[in-house]
């Protein structure tokens, strides 16, 4: 399901680069996601697993590779292998 | 430096990087700056001018970042430095800074707006607003509301948790009030820019635009420090201004 994640990271998070060429723990933010860019993402990552992101979740950090949202979803209840 | 009002610098990176652009990079020890082109512009601009405005050596400027990710500056004492800000989007870079009270700044392209967003973020009466409009004036709106709601949202320092939690109304201009911040916005060329200052009096941004070149030479004595870049990357790489 981390395919899943980098989809919704290419269809969302504007990078300059194809996050297939990112590894899974790669700084999203630092390979070129803006906020807004990451906020579309983070919406679009709702949508797609059926989870809502409780206020403690909604930082920065959360966001910023593939590992760290498979993470997050992991502690939602959603399974992603990484 | 005397200053009434806070500061807005706001510079226009090349498109495409040129050659000697990132050979002059490269010899400053940022080696190929790549997509991070913006963010260390912004970096290296944010330490130029804190250096210039506080009178302190470049060396003396010592980085934190709040657990919401707000970045400030002391020196070597511990006195607290201005306040700062600092945002880049892919054409764009802007750096804010103030004597007092707390600030943000934000700069954004010009962007389609997702639906999600508007629903999530923006009240009822801004929603109204971005849909009377359609395809370039909805895009001009949109963006002109984001810059706006992000630039408070880093002021207040709590950053996603209150863009994604009831964004009380903005409304229309380019100067305004939200809670205790004035915001001001402006446009750009393919984008806007907006500054969010709870400073007392409320006293209209002094903005300058500079020309990369000019930024480019502001900035080439930083290498000088052996902690740059590594302080200023370490120190702000989880930030970028707390979104």
């Amino acid at each position: 399901m981390t395919d899943e994640i980098r989809q919704l990271i290419k269809d969302f998070g504007r990078l300059p680069v194809d996050v297939d060429t990112l590894a899974s723990n790669a700084d999203l933010y630092q390979a070129g996601m803006s906020s807004h860019a990451s906020v579309n993402l983070m919406l679009a990552i709702e949508d797609h697993f059926d989870v809502e992101f409780p206020d403690r979740m909604l930082t920065r950090g959360v966001f910023e590779s593939v590992d760290a949202i498979a993470a997050a979803l992991a502690e939602l209840g959603i399974k992603v292998p990484v | 430096m005397t200053r009434v009002g806070p500061l807005v610098v706001l510079t226009r990176l090349p498109d495409p990087v040129s050659d000697a652009a990132r050979v002059e990079l490269q010899q400053r020890g940022w080696g190929d700056p790549g997509s991070r082109f913006g963010s260390l512009v912004a970096r290296a601009l944010t330490a130029d001018l804190l250096t210039q405005w506080w009178g302190r050596p470049r060396a003396a400027l010592q980085f934190s970042v709040s657990a919401a990710g707000k970045p400030s500056v002391t020196d070597r004492d511990g006195a607290p430095g201005p306040a700062f800000s600092l945002s880049h989007s892919d054409t764009w870079v802007a750096v804010a800074i103030a004597a007092d009270g707390t600030l943000g700044v934000d700069v954004q392209s010009f962007t389609t707006p997702d639906p999600r967003v508007i629903r999530r973020v923006f009240a009822q009466s801004d929603r109204e607003l971005l849909d009377a409009l359609a395809g370039e004036a909805q895009s001009h709106e949109f963006t002109r509301l984001w810059t706006i709601a992000e630039a408070c949202a880093k002021a207040d320092g709590t950053g996603l948790p209150l863009l994604l939690r009831g964004f009380s109304p903005i409304g229309p201009g380019c100067r305004g009030s939200w809670q205790r911040y004035s915001w001001w916005s402006g446009e750009l060329a393919g984008g806007r820019w907006a500054l969010a200052s709870d400073a007392a009096g409320g006293s209209d941004p002094e903005v300058c635009e500079l020309p990369f070149e000019s930024v480019l030479a502001r900035t080439q004595d930083l290498r000088a420090t052996a902690a740059y870049p590594v302080t200023l990357e370490e120190s702000i790489r989880r930030s970028d201004d707390a979104l």
